[in-house]
C-alpha cells in the first residue's frame, strides 16, 4: 500500500495527503467492517472454525493418535467402520519383538513371570515399558510379542542394532539356554525377530517431532477403525486426515495462484482496455486451447526423468502438481475479472477517482478491487473445488499422487471402484465423499458470507 | 461490428498458430513414441513404420509438412521431388493426417465420428445445466437468507463437491441396478444419453447457479434497479428486465470456456459410461502420442474456445451496454 | 434479451435432437462382447495385440484353425497337409475357399499375402515368425533392388492354384501353430493395388473401411465406429457357413474395467475378458467366471547395469523376499501361481527350470528371507551401510501399483530397504524401460504360442525385448543352439539349461504365472478356457434350451431367426 502512495503524480499535492488520509481510513474501516460482518453471520463462523480445525488437523495430522495410512492389513480386508478405539495390535505404530517359548508353559502364572522378565530385560536396555500381546489361547501359547512403541529417533536400521543387543542381553542372561526369572524358576526363551513398522514412511523433522509428542501424550491408544479400512485393509480415516494434507494444500496453491496471477492479470486487462487487453487477453485463449493434459503429461514426464536431481532441491510429483493446477486456475479468474473491470471502469465514481487526478494503479488498488472482492470470494469458493477435483481427475487417470502418499482424489477414485452392483463398500463412498462435501461446502458458505461481508453496498440492506 | 470480427479473425489465425507450435512442441517433447509397445518391434519394423509416418524427417520438416499446406513426401508436387500425385496436405489443406494410433483411420474419420456424439451430450448437459442453474440461481438471490435459499446453496455445492465419477458410479447403482430403468453405458439411443448428460452437467449446474445468485445479489443492490422499483415498476419486471440483464454477466463470461469444456473435456463420463466421445480422444491421444490425432484435437478445441469467446464478447455487449465492442476486443 | 436466452436454450436442444437423429440405430447383436480397447488395426499382418487378434481371427482365416479347448490345428483354408519325412517341407491342400465378394482364394493369395509379411515397408510386428521358411531372413535383410532376385530362392511356392509348399530353414515345432496365427492370414491383394494406387496416402483408412474390406473369414465387417464397435456379420461366402451359428457379433471397445463389469451383469455384454481386481472374491462365487491358466509370466525386470542392481546376489536377495503367496492369495486372487519361473507352467514337452528357493511351505518365505538377509550381508550391505533407496517402476494401474506396494513392504520389513514407487503412464514407463531409465520395473510377457523359446529368446543379449541390460555369452549360446537342435527333447533340455541359467542370473524376478479372467455368458457354448486364452469366434454358438453335449467340430445345425431372449 506504501509504494502506491509513493506513486502518486505530484509531490507535495495537498490532494496526496488527503487521499493517503482517507485511504489509511477506508482501508481499516473497510477491514473492520468485513470481519464485524462476518462475525455476524453465523454459519460463516462454523464453516470457519470447521475449516480451520480440518486444517490443524491436517498440519498436525501426525500428532493425532489415527492409525497408520499405509500399513496393509490384507486379511481380513475390507473392513467396515467400526465404533470405539482399539487396543487391537494391528493397528499400532511399533517395534515388535517376537519371543518363542521352547517349551509350553507350566501355568498362567509362569507365563506372567516370563513376560515380566522379558519386559524389565527391554527396559533395562531401551528404557521403555513394553507391552505385551499374547497369541493364541493363555495356556498354550508358544510364542509371545512384545511391542514397543516406535520412536521417532529409532529408525529402520537401529532397529537391527536393537536386535543384536536384545541378543547379546538375552545370551547373557541365560544359562543352559535356560532364561532366570524373577521370583524364582526358569524358561526356555529365545528372540524369534524384531521388526520395526514405523507406519508413516518417509517423514519431515517437524512430523517426526510430532509423531515423538504424540508417542509422549497417547502411548498405545489410538483411534479405532471409525470410518472401516480400504480393499487392502488400510484405515480409512487416517488415509483421509493425513489425505487432507495433499488435497488441502494442492487447493491452496491453486487458489492462491488463482487469485494473485488471475486477478491482478485480469484487472490490469480490463482496465486499460484497448491494445493491452486485447493482446493480454489473445495470450489467454491461447493458454486455454492448450489442452491441459499434454502440459500435465510433459511436467510429470520431465520430472521423471530429473527426479534425482529435483529431490535433491526437494522438488517432488507433488510440487509439480501445484505448479501445473496452478497454470490452468487462473485463466478463468482472469477473463471473469477482467469483465467485471470492463463494466466498473466506466463507472461514476472510478470516472470521478480519475478526474481527481489518482493514478492508475491507486485507482485499480483502492476503487476497483473492493468492487471485485465479491466476485473474486466467490470465484475463489469455485476453484478451490475445481482444484481438488482435478486432482481428483488426475488420480482417476492414475496421474495424480504416488503411493504411499496418498490424497482425497485417490481415495475417491479408490471410492468409485467400490462402487459396483456385486459388492459395495459402502463406507469407502462415505469417507471421502463426507470430506470433500463438508470441506467445499464450508469453503462456499464461507465464500458467500465473505461476499456478503465485503460487499461495500449491501451493509445497509 | 464488422471491424470487431475481423479483428478477431486475425488474431484468430494467429491463435491457432500459437497453439499448433506449441502443443507441437509439446507434443514431441514429450518422452516414448507412438509405436512402442510391451512387445518391443524389431529395429527395421520401426524404421519402416518411422518412414511411412515421416518420423525419420528432421523435426521442422515435420513440423512444415505437419502445417501444410504442401505435401513434402514422396506423392508431393513434382517441384518438391515428389511425384505430384497428391501435391497438398497438412493442416492448411484441411488433412489432419493418418492417426497413428486408430492406424484404419484418419484424424478427420476419428473427429467426424467423434464431434456430433460429444456435441450431442454436451448440448443436452449445458441446456439443463443452464435451465436448473439460472432458475436455481435467480430464485435464491430474491430470496436470499431463506430456508430455500440454504437447500439450493447445499445441494450445489454438493454437486460441484463430489468428483463426477463418483456420482455417476451412484447413479448407476440406482438407475441401472436398483431401479433397472436405465442401461449402465454405451451408445445407442436415448436412454444412453440420460446418465451421461445429468452427470455432466451436474457440476455447471450447481456452477451457473452459484455465479447467477452472486451476480443477482451484486445487482439488485445497484442505484439503477433502486430507481427501477422506485419507479413503481413490478417486481418481476425489474427482476427480469433490468436485473437479469446485468446479473448473468458472470454467467456469460463463464459459458464460454465451460462450453468448449463441456464439449471436449467430458473424458470421465465418457469413459465411465463408455461413450465414444472427443473427450477420452484428449486424453488417449496424449497418452498413446498419438501425435496426429493430439493435434486434430487440440486444434479442433481452440477453434472451439476462441469462437465461443468471440461469441461471449459479442453477447457482453448486448447485456452491458456500457461496454463497446471496440472495447471488447 | 429473452430471445436471446430462448436461443441459448433451444439450439443446444435442436442440435442434439439432429446429432440423435443423424445416429443409425442398431439393433443387439447376437452376441456382444468387450474387445476391452479399439484395435489398433484390421490388417492382420500389421497388428500385434491380443485384442486385434480377437477381430483378425473373425475376419480372416489362415491356413489352419485353432480347435477351440485343445488348440490343435483344425482344417482351415488348408483341408489337409502333409509334412515330408526330412521334417522341412509341408505341402498344404488347400479347399475351394472364396473370398467375401465371392471370388475364389488361391495359394498365390498366401504367397502374396506371405512375401507382404516379410516386406520390411509392411512393417509387420510379427515378420520375423516366417523367418524359419527357407531365404525368408535373407529376402526380408536384402536392399530393395535385391529383393526381387532373392524372392526365388524363398522356400515359398504354389505348385497349383490349390496346393502351398513351404520348405523351412530348420524344423520349427511349433509351425503348425502359425499357420492358424493372424500374421499368416491372407488379404486381397487386388483391393490393396486398388487402394494403394487411387489414394496413395490414405490407402490405409481407405482399404479397411466396411464395405472396402474384403476378406475369407466366417465374418465379416458391417459397420465400425471409433471406440464404440465393430458390427461382424456371418460370411455368407465362408466355406464352413452351414456351421457359424452366430448371425452377427458385437465387437466393443469399452476401456474402463468397471463399466465393462457393469455391462455384463445388466446383460448388455455377453463376454467380458478383464473383471476389476477388488471383486474378484465376489466374481469367484459365480459359475460364469472361470479363471484358467495361460501363457503368460509377471515379472520385474532389473537393470543391471548399475550398482547395487549390477550384483547377482543383491537381486537373489530381492527375488527371494517377494511374498508371491501372499501376492496370489490376497491382491489377485483369481488363482494366479506363485512363479519361480520366466516360462509358463504347463508347456508342451518342457520341463521348466525354476530359481532355488525354500520351498513352497508356509515357512519357507521365513527360510527364503534369512537367505537374503545373509546374502545381502555378503554383497556388503548391512545396517551400517544400507543398500541405497531402490525405485520400482510400473505403468499406470490399480493392480500394478497393488503388487509393487506389497513387494516394497516385503523388501522394506524383510530386508530393511527403503523402496519407493514410480508410476508412469504408458508410453513414458516403455521409453524408460527402453532406454533403461530404471531400477526395477513391472513387466510381463505372453506366450505367441505354447513354446518356451517365446519367452527364453526375450533375454537374448542385445534382443530389443531384454531391456534389462543384462548379456550372457553362455545363455545366448544355449538359446541358439537350441534353435538349431532338431531333436525335440534335446532342444527342450537345452532351453531348461537356459532357463536355468537365467533364473541363477535373475536379471528377471519371477513374480506370477496370470490365469485368464473371462466372464462369459454360460449359455455360450464353443467357449472354452484353454493356454492361450484364445477363442476362435467360429465355434460360438447358444446352447439350445435343452443342454447337449455339443462337439465343437461336430456342430449343431444354425438356430435361424430366433434372437436370444434377454
Amino acid at each position: 500500500m506504501s509504494a502506491q502512495t509513493a506513486s502518486a503524480p505530484a509531490k507535495g499535492d495537498p490532494r496526496l495527503a488527503l487521499l493517503a488520509e482517507a485511504k489509511s481510513g477506508r482501508g481499516s474501516s473497510l477491514a473492520r467492517e468485513t470481519l464485524r460482518r462476518l462475525r455476524r453471520d453465523r454459519a460463516a463462523l462454523v464453516c470457519a472454525l470447521f475449516l480451520g480445525a480440518l486444517g490443524l488437523a491436517s498440519l498436525f495430522a501426525p500428532f493425532v493418535p489415527l492409525a497408520s495410512p499405509q500399513v496393509m492389513h490384507l486379511a481380513d480386508a475390507p473392513r467396515p467402520p467400526a465404533l470405539g478405539s482399539s487396543g487391537d495390535p494391528r493397528w499400532a505404530h511399533r517395534v515388535s519383538l517376537r519371543f518363542r517359548l521352547l517349551e509350553a508353559p507350566r501355568s498362567r502364572e509362569f507365563l506372567v513371570r516370563t513376560e515380566q522378565t522379558l519386559v524389565a530385560l527391554v527396559r533395562g536396555l531401551t528404557g521403555e515399558t513394553a507391552r505385551v500381546f499374547r497369541s493364541g489361547a493363555r495356556e498354550e501359547t508358544e510364542a509371545l510379542e512384545l511391542a514397543l512403541l516406535y520412536r521417532a529417533a529409532l529408525d529402520p536400521a537401529r532397529g537391527a542394532d536393537l536386535e543384536a543387543r536384545l541378543r547379546s542381553e538375552l545370551a547373557s542372561q541365560t544359562q543352559d539356554g535356560k532364561l532366570h526369572l524373577r521370583g524364582g524358576g526358569d524358561a526356555g526363551v529365545e528372540l524369534a525377530s524384531v521388526s520395526a513398522q514405523d507406519g508413516y514412511g518417509a517423514l519431515s523433522r517437524f512430523d517426526r517431532w510430532l509423531v515423538a509428542k504424540r508417542h509422549a501424550v497417547f502411548g498405545f491408544y489410538q483411534l479405532g477403525p471409525w470410518l472401516g479400512s480400504d480393499a487392502k485393509g488400510r484405515d480409512l480415516l487416517a488415509r483421509l486426515v493425513f489425505g487432507s494434507r495433499v488435497s488441502l494444500l494442492v487447493a491452496l496453491c491453486g487458489g492462491l495462484v488463482s487469485v494473485l496471477v488471475g486477478v491482478s492479470y485480469g484487472a490490469v486487462a480490463g482496465y486499460f482496455g484497448g491494445r493491452t487487453d486485447e493482446r493480454m487477453m489473445r495470450l489467454i485463449d491461447v493458454l486455454y486451447s492448450i489442452p491441459f493434459l499434454f502440459v500435465v503429461i510433459f511436467v510429470i514426464t520431465l520430472l521423471g526423468e530429473y527426479r534425482a536431481e529435483l529431490a535433491e532441491l526437494g522438488i517432488g510429483r507433488m510440487t509439480a502438481f501445484f505448479v501445473v493446477l496452478g497454470l490452468v486456475t487462473w485463466l478463468t479468474m482472469a477473463r471473469v475479472v477482467r469483465g467485471q473491470v470492463l463494466s466498473l471502469r466506466n463507472q461514476e465514481f472510478v470516472l470521478a477517482a480519475r478526474a481527481l487526478g489518482a493514478s492508475h494503479t491507486r485507482v485499480l488498488l483502492s476503487h476497483i478491487l473492493p468492487h471485485l472482492s465479491g466476485l473474486v470470494a466467490v470465484y475463489l469458493t469455485l476453484t478451490l473445488p475445481a482444484v481438488m477435483l482435478y486432482e481428483a481427475f488426475l488420480s482417476f487417470l492414475g496421474l495424480g499422487v504416488e503411493p504411499p502418499d496418498v490424497s482425497w482424489g485417490l481415495l475417491a477414485a479408490d471410492a468409485m471402484d467400490a462402487l459396483n452392483p456385486l459388492a459395495t463398500a459402502w463406507w469407502l463412498v462415505l469417507g471421502p465423499a463426507l470430506f470433500l462435501g463438508s470441506t467445499l461446502l464450508a469453503l462456499n458458505v464461507l465464500g458467500d458470507g465473505l461476499r456478503d461481508a465485503l460487499d461495500p453496498r449491501l451493509g445497509g440492506r | 461490428m464488422m471491424r470487431f470480427l475481423l479483428r478477431r479473425a486475425l488474431w484468430f489465425v494467429i491463435t491457432v498458430w500459437a497453439v499448433v507450435t506449441l502443443s507441437f512442441a509439446l507434443m514431441r517433447g514429450v518422452r516414448g513414441g507412438p509405436f512402442s509397445s510391451e512387445r518391443a518391434l524389431h529395429p527395421a519394423v520401426e524404421q519402416a513404420l518411422a518412414e511411412r509416418y515421416h518420423l525419420d524427417w528432421p523435426i521442422w520438416k515435420q513440423y512444415l509438412a505437419y502445417v501444410g499446406p504442401l505435401n513434402l513426401g514422396a506423392h508431393g508436387a513434382r517441384v518438391l521431388g515428389g511425384d505430384g500425385s497428391a501435391p497438398f496436405g497438412g493442416v492448411l489443406a484441411l488433412d489432419f493426417g493418418p492417426s497413428f494410433r486408430y492406424r484404419d483411420f484418419s484424424v478427420g474419420d476419428v473427429l467426424s465420428q467423434a464431434l456430433p456424439i460429444s456435441a450431442t451430450l454436451g448440448a443436452l448437459a449445458l441446456a439443463w445445466a443452464l435451465v436448473v442453474g439460472l432458475a436455481v440461481g435467480i430464485v435464491s438471490a430474491v430470496k436470499r437468507g431463506s430456508a430455500l435459499d440454504l437447500v439450493v446453496r447445499v445441494v450445489a455445492t454438493l454437486g460441484i463437491a463430489l468428483p463426477s465419477f463418483v456420482v455417476a458410479g451412484l447413479m448407476i447403482l440406482l438407475f441401472c441396478f436398483a431401479l433397472r430403468w436405465l442401461p449402465p453405458a454405451g451408445w445407442g439411443d436415448l436412454r444412453h444419453l440420460v446418465l451421461p448428460a445429468c452427470v455432466l452437467g451436474a457440476p455447471f449446474a450447481a456452477t451457473i447457479a452459484r455465479l447467477t445468485r452472486a451476480g443477482m445479489l451484486e445487482v439488485l443492490s445497484q442505484d439503477y434497479i433502486r430507481t427501477a422499483r422506485a419507479k413503481g415498476l413490478s417486481a418481476r419486471t425489474v427482476l427480469l428486465r433490468h436485473a437479469l440483464r446485468a446479473g448473468v454477466l458472470p454467467v456469460v463470461s463463464y459459458l464460454g470456456p465451460a462450453t468448449a469444456g463441456i464439449l471436449t473435456g467430458s473424458l470421465v463420463v465418457e469413459k465411465i459410461f463408455a461413450i465414444p466421445g472427443v473427450g477420452t480422444h484428449f486424453v488417449n491421444s496424449a497418452l498413446n502420442r498419438d501425435y496426429t490425432l493430439a493435434m486434430g484435437v487440440t486444434l479442433c478445441y481452440t477453434v472451439l474456445v476462441y469462437a465461443l469467446n468471440t461469441l461471449v464478447d459479442v453477447v457482453y455487449t448486448l447485456l452491458d451496454p456500457r461496454i463497446e465492442l471496440a472495447e471488447a476486443t | 434479451m429473452q430471445r436471446l436466452l430462448a436461443l441459448a436454450l433451444v439450439l443446444p436442444v435442436g442440435l442434439a435432437l439432429l446429432g440423435l437423429a443423424r445416429r443409425a440405430r442398431l439393433e443387439r447383436a447376437d452376441f456382444v462382447f468387450n474387445n476391452g480397447a479399439e484395435v489398433t488395426s484390421l490388417d492382420p499382418a500389421a497388428i500385434s495385440g491380443q485384442a486385434e487378434g480377437r477381430v483378425a481371427d473373425a475376419l480372416f482365416e489362415g491356413l489352419t484353425v485353432k480347435h477351440p479347448q485343445t488348440l490343435e490345428a483344425l482344417p482351415g483354408v488348408a483341408e489337409a497337409w502333409e509334412l515330408a519325412p526330412d521334417g522341412l517341407t509341408w505341402t498344404f491342400h488347400l479347399r475351394a475357399a472364396r473370398w467375401s465378394n465371392g471370388e475364389p482364394l488361391t495359394a498365390e493369395d498366401f504367397l502374396y499375402s506371405w512375401r507382404r509379411l516379410l516386406e520390411p515397408a509392411t512393417a509387420a510386428p510379427y515378420a520375423a515368425l516366417l523367418h524359419c521358411v527357407r531365404g525368408a531372413e535373407a529376402y526380408a535383410a536384402a536392399s530393395a533392388d535385391e529383393r526381387e532376385a532373392r524372392w526365388a530362392a524363398v522356400g515359398l511356392r504354389a505348385s497349383d492354384a490349390r496346393t502351398l509348399v513351404v520348405e523351412l530353414a530348420r524344423p520349427t515345432p511349433y509351425f503348425l501353430a502359425l499357420t492358424s496365427f493372424h500374421p499368416l492370414f491372407p488379404v486381397r491383394r487386388k483391393s490393396l493395388e486398388h487402394f494403394q494406387e487411387r489414394f496413395p496416402e490414405s490407402w490405409q483408412s481407405e482399404w479397411m473401411r466396411p464395405g472396402n474390406l474384403v476378406s475369407n473369414g466366417p465374418y465379416k465387417l458391417i459397420e465400425r465406429r471409433v471406440n464404440d464397435r465393430l458390427r461382424l456379420a456371418k460370411n455368407p461366402e465362408y466355406w464352413d457357413a452351414a456351421n457359424v451359428a452366430l448371425r452377427s457379433i458385437d465387437v466393443l471397445a469399452v476401456e474402463h474395467i468397471g463399466t465393462g463389469l457393469n455391462l455384463y451383469l445388466a446383460g448388455d455384454v455377453d463376454w467380458i475378458d478383464r473383471v476389476p481386481t477388488a471383486l474378484v472374491p465376489e466374481l469367484r462365487k459365480r459359475a460364469d467366471f472361470t479363471p484358467a491358466p495361460y501363457l503368460a509370466t509377471y515379472f520385474y525386470r532389473v537393470n543391471v547395469t548399475q550398482p547395487p542392481l549390477d550384483d547377482r546376489r543383491v537381486r537373489r536377495a530381492l527375488a527371494l523376499s517377494i511374498d508371491r503367496r501372499a501376492l496370489c492369495e490376497r491382491i489377485l486372487q483369481k488363482g494366479e501361481l506363485p512363479s519361480w519361473s520366466v516360462t509358463p507352467p504347463s508347456l508342451p514337452g518342457y520341463a521348466r527350470a525354476e530359481m532355488l528357493h525354500a520351498g513352497d511351505d508356509e515357512t519357507a518365505l521365513e527360510r527364503d528371507r534369512a537367505e537374503a538377509r545373509a546374502l545381502l550381508a555378503e554383497a556388503g550391505y548391512g545396517p551400517q551401510h544400507p543398500l541405497p533407496v531402490l525405485e520400482i517402476l510400473f505403468n499406470t494401474s490399480e493392480t500394478h501399483r497393488d503388487i509393487a506396494e506389497v513387494v516394497a513392504a516385503g523388501w522394506t520389513s524383510a530386508l530393511g530397504l527403503e523402496v519407493k514407487l514410480l508410476n508412469q503412464e504408458w508410453k513414458s514407463y516403455l521409453d524408460s524401460q527402453h532406454n533403461l531409465r530404471y531400477q526395477l520395473s513391472r513387466s510381463s510377457w505372453i506366450g505367441d504360442y505354447a513354446d518356451a523359446n517365446n519367452f527364453l529368446e526375450v533375454f537374448v543379449g542385445g534382443g530389443e525385448n531384454n531391456r534389462t541390460g543384462w548379456r550372457n555369452e553362455r545363455y545366448d549360446g544355449l538359446v541358439g543352439e537350441a534353435a538349431r537342435e532338431l531333436e525335440p527333447a534335446r532342444r527342450a533340455t537345452l532351453l531348461a539349461q537356459a532357463e536355468a541359467l537365467l533364473l541363477e542370473e535373475l536379471p528377471i524376478l519371477p513374480i506370477y504365472s496370470y490365469v485368464s479372467q473371462n466372464l462369459v455368458n454360460p449359455r455360450l457354448d464353443g467357449f472354452f478356457a484353454n493356454v492361450q486364452d484364445t477363442h476362435p469366434p467360429k465355434f460360438w454358438r447358444w446352447k439350445r434350451p435343452a443342454p447337449s453335449a455339443t462337439e465343437p467340430d461336430a456342430p449343431a445345425p444354425e438356430r435361424r431367426g430366433k434372437k436370444r431372449a434377454r
